[in-house]
This record gives C-alpha cells, sequence and structure tokens, in this order.
C-alpha cells in the first residue's frame, strides 16, 4: 500500500490500515524513539504513544510532506514531552572539557553500520542524549533546542560538546575492543 | 558543502540513522490496539462518515479551522507589521468582569464543536452552524464590548518589527509572558498566538514559538506546503517570499484556536563585489560591478570611486558599473580604488557599502 492509501485507510479508521502502517514504520521508529529513551521499555512505550498520537493526528499530515517524516517528527515530538515530564535533561556537569572528533572518528563512525550507531547513542546518559540527537541528527539549532527542552541555547551548547566528547570516548574503546 | 566536522558529523549520523531499525516486540500492536478507539464498523461508513472523511482529508484543517476563525476574529496583518487584533482574554474573577457573559462562551464553543466534529452535522447542509457560528461570534463580541479595559489589559505585545530581529534577539515578550505565575481565574482560554524570530536570516531559517504551553496538540502550517506537530515551530524556508503562518492549538476537551500571521522571508541585504577587474577589452573581468553578487538590492542611487590619495575618479547616480575610465573618458592607472556606494535595499531601506578594489592592467 502506498503512503496515501495507509493514511486514507487510517483515517478512516480501518484497523487493517492502522496495522499495516504500525508494520511498516514502526521499526524505523522505536530506533528513532531509542535514541532518546534510557531503554528499550521506555522506548516501546513512547513508540505506542506516539502511533496513538499519529492514528489520532492522521488528518493533520499533509501530503505534500513524507508520511515517514512527519511520523518521525510525531515520535521525536512525543519522546521530548516523555523527557520533559521526567525532567532527565537536567545538566551533567560530571564530564571532562570537551574533544573534538577528528578524522579517525569519522572513519570508525563511516564503518560502523546504522546499528551500531544506534547503539552507541542508546547508551549515551540522558542528561545530554535529546540535546545530541535534536542537533545532530534532528537538524535544530541551539537556539530551537532551548526553545524546545526549557534550557538555554549556551546549555544546549554545552550539552553538545559533552555529547561528543562522550562519543569519542565510546568510539575509541570500541575501536580497542575490536583491534 | 561539508565544511566543516560539524557538517559532516551530522550528515553522518542523519544518514546512518535513516537507516537504522530495532525489533518491535510480538505483543506491541496488541497493546497498542487495545488503547485505539473503536474501529469505524464498514457498513457506517457508506454515507455519512464517507463524506466526512473526504472533507477532512481535502480540506485538511479547513473545517475546523473555519470555526475558529470566526469566532477569533483572527488578523492577518501586512508583511511588514505582526499585529494580531485579538487580545488575550484572561477573565478575572474581580465582581466588576463580565464573568457570566464569558463563560457561556466556551460552552457554546464546545457546543458549536461537537456540531461541526459530529459526521452528521458535516455531511449534511450548514446554515444551522453557521448560525451558532454567527450567534457565538456576537455574543463573544459582547462580551469585549461589556469589558473591553480587562481585557485589553492583559493583551501580549507581538513583537512587531521582524525586520530588524535577528538570531541575537532576546526573548520575546510572548514566551515572557506564558512563563509568569498561573493566573487565579476560573480558566484561561486557548490562545493560538505566537510569535516569531529569524533564527538564520541567510539560510531562512525561521522560529514560531506559541504561547499557549498547555495545549494538548500544536500544528503548524508554514505555508509553503510544510507542516510540524512540534510545540514550537522550526521551519527553513528553501525560497525566499512572503507566506503566511498558522498555528492551530487543541485543548484537553478538543477545543480549537486558530492564528496566522504573514512574514515576508528574505535574505539580508548584503554585497558581494569580486574586487579585481582588468579593463582590457577580452569580456572577462572588464568592469568593476558591484552588483553582480549582491543580494536584495533593490537599486543603486549613487557611488563614487576615489585613487589612493583620495581623489575622486569616478562618480554616478546612474551607470552602475565601472569600465576603469575616469570622468574625462581617460583610462585611469592600474592600483587601488576605494568606492562608496549608496543604495536601497527590497525593503526600501537605504543601505551603505563600502571598500576597496584592484584595477589590473596587462
Amino acid at each position: 500500500m502506498t503512503d496515501h492509501e495507509l493514511a486514507k485507510g487510517c483515517l478512516e479508521g480501518n484497523r487493517e490500515a492502522q496495522q499495516a502502517l504500525f508494520k511498516q514504520y514502526a521499526r524505523k521508529m522505536l530506533a528513532v524513539c531509542a535514541r532518546y529513551t534510557e531503554s528499550r521499555e521506555e522506548a516501546e512505550d513512547v513508540l505506542q504513544e506516539g502511533f496513538i498520537k499519529v492514528f489520532e493526528k492522521m488528518h493533520q499530515w499533509q501530503a505534500t510532506g513524507s508520511l515517514g517524516g512527519w511520523i518521525r517528527s510525531v515520535m521525536v515530538n512525543m519522546a521530548l514531552t516523555y523527557i520533559r515530564s521526567r525532567k532527565k535533561w537536567k545538566e551533567h556537569t560530571d564530564l571532562d572539557a570537551a574533544e573534538n572528533l577528528d578524522a579517525e572518528d569519522f572513519n570508525a563512525l563511516g564503518q560502523m553500520s546504522a546499528n551500531e550507531i544506534l547503539a552507541l547513542i542508546e547508551k549515551m546518559p540522558p542528561g545530554y542524549k535529546a540535546v545530541f540527537n535534536l542537533f545532530a541528527i534532528e537538524g535544530y539549532g541551539h537556539k530551537e533546542i532551548g526553545e524546545l527542552m526549557g534550557i538555554s541555547e549556551n546549555t544546549s551548547k554545552t550539552q553538545y560538546l559533552k555529547a561528543k566528547a562522550w562519543l569519542k570516548k565510546a568510539i575509541i574503546s570500541i575501536e580497542k575492543s575490536v583491534g | 558543502m561539508l565544511d566543516n566536522r560539524e557538517d559532516i558529523l551530522r550528515e553522518l549520523l542523519t544518514q546512518k540513522m535513516e537507516q537504522a531499525e530495532l525489533p518491535v516486540s510480538d505483543g506491541l500492536w496488541t497493546a497498542l490496539e487495545a488503547q485505539l478507539p473503536a474501529a469505524m464498523p464498514a457498513a457506517a461508513g457508506g454515507g455519512a462518515a464517507a463524506k466526512w472523511v473526504i472533507a477532512k482529508w481535502v480540506g485538511g484543517l479547513a473545517v475546523a479551522a473555519g470555526l475558529t476563525y470566526s469566532i477569533s476574529q483572527l488578523a492577518v496583518s501586512t508583511p511588514e507589521v505582526v499585529t494580531p487584533e485579538r487580545t488575550k482574554t484572561e477573565f478575572s474573577t474581580s465582581p466588576d468582569s463580565p464573568k457570566q457573559e464569558t463563560q457561556e462562551i466556551p460552552q457554546a464553543l464546545d457546543a458549536a464543536q461537537q456540531k461541526i466534529g459530529s459526521p452528521a452535522d458535516l455531511s449534511s447542509e450548514s446554515p444551522q452552524k453557521e448560525t451558532t457560528i454567527s450567534q457565538l461570534t456576537e455574543s463573544v463580541q459582547s462580551a469585549e464590548q461589556v469589558a473591553p479595559e480587562n481585557l485589553k489589559e492583559s493583551a501580549p505585545q507581538i513583537n512587531s518589527s521582524f525586520i530588524n530581529e535577528s538570531s541575537t534577539s532576546s526573548q520575546s515578550q510572548v514566551a515572557t509572558q506564558s512563563e509568569r505565575e498561573p493566573s487565579t481565574a476560573s480558566f484561561t482560554p486557548l490562545t493560538a498566538l505566537f510569535s516569531h524570530k529569524v533564527v538564520d536570516e541567510n539560510q531562512l531559517r525561521w522560529l514560531f514559538i506559541p504561547q499557549e504551553d498547555n495545549a494538548s496538540d500544536y500544528l503548524w502550517e508554514f505555508g509553503d506546503g510544510s507542516v510540524s506537530a512540534s510545540m514550537a515551530g522550526a521551519h527553513t524556508y528553501s525560497e525566499e517570499g512572503e507566506y503566511t503562518v498558522r498555528l492551530t492549538v487543541t485543548g484537553k476537551t478538543g477545543e480549537q484556536e486558530t492564528q496566522e500571521i504573514q512574514i515576508e522571508v528574505v535574505r539580508p541585504a548584503s554585497f558581494y563585489a569580486a574586487n579585481v577587474f582588468t579593463p582590457n577589452g577580452d569580456s572577462r573581468n572588464d568592469v568593476f560591478d558591484p552588483l553582480i553578487n549582491s543580494i536584495n538590492i533593490e537599486r543603486l542611487s549613487r557611488w563614487i570611486i576615489f585613487d589612493e590619495s583620495g581623489k575622486t575618479v569616478f562618480e554616478s547616480t546612474s551607470q552602475f558599473t565601472w569600465d576603469g575610465q575616469n570622468m574625462n573618458g581617460d583610462a585611469s592607472p592600474a592600483g587601488n580604488y576605494r568606492y562608496v556606494i549608496q543604495a536601497v535595499d527590497r525593503r526600501n531601506n537605504p543601505v551603505e557599502n563600502s571598500g576597496t578594489l584592484r584595477l589590473l592592467r596587462k
């Protein structure tokens, strides 16, 4: 079924269409949710809530954009709501000065599979996980992230630096264990 | 494009994450399904429900928005100034406030929305709906007439001069207002008012921030076909232009409010001129053209070129390329020159630019 057929079926409250939409997008969207939550269980909770919202709000999708992109934005929003409700973005101050990723790190990242990188991001401490995801993957600027998460632009920047420092350490430790 | 590490990292991760998938627990769909409203029976979908779906599908939010438009007396302003006329109606419990009149509105509103929301009503004729709306509008107006002072006092000051708003501008007043202590009033009506910021003028990146922080849903329509369901609407326009940005908020009980503003998305005026030119007739770089790579300059009004000693070599209010000849028609010698340009940008604001240029003779 095409996105349009799926969406139309869901709009009509058709259970098969809803299930088909779920089947088509659940795995991808779980990977999105898992980047924000602390555990897979939480990610599945967010995924569930997210899909309920998707079915509820299906009429808001405009066929000019991709259905996957729209569902993803609903999921990210749901994940942020979840994080906000748990105040998990509180600043972590337990990290050393930021280190920049260099060409070697990019090489290492480039050679990893999508799911290996995902596993890495999942392990990232909750303090800066969301900021990292919003900036590096969802493409928001720090100013917007500040608005979205109720933190200052500067906090977003420092949390992002910490996330990168953490990522660098994680990449290095993986390389050691492999090579 | 990818000129720094940040961009490389972002691009790399974004691409990788596009491919990421995780296995979903077996029982998840069943658990989810249990929370969904009962499926619409296929038989009932034949008549009214099918029409309802089509209306919703084709019109998007037009149906719901149509209602809120007339109630909220939506103000669409000129592109230059954004001043929604509707005031935030925060009702106080003071004895002289029109408590009784105003509290009737949300009830009537609920009733109207139930009508609108009902499939049968939509598919049938709409005169009854219109009556309800006009009655509602009247009652809103009469309530406002009773207590204009009360209403205006709490009216938010929408920041209006988006032209001068830079990415470094501080929190808008609207956003600040929403952070204040919750009112002790009996209820705070849902509001769809929002402020806007230019995050990056050159990238055409805008951010819209709702005043309402307690809605259960936000829908942003950015006017170029894109939408967002985030609380704050962030959007990068792909082209300059005038856009109507619309926010529809949905409250806990399903009530909706809509506001829209018009924005003009333009890059800032800027000059960029290749500052070396070789007037030797080979039709490559033969003239100095300060407009060639400039952005959003409407026209040049006057410019002057000086030589290194500060003597005016060329001055014009009509000819805006320089071929290296001075006012007497003689070829100027190779060397460094300085220019001052007065121009008018697309908004008719004067802009001035100066720089150096190097004339080469081969």
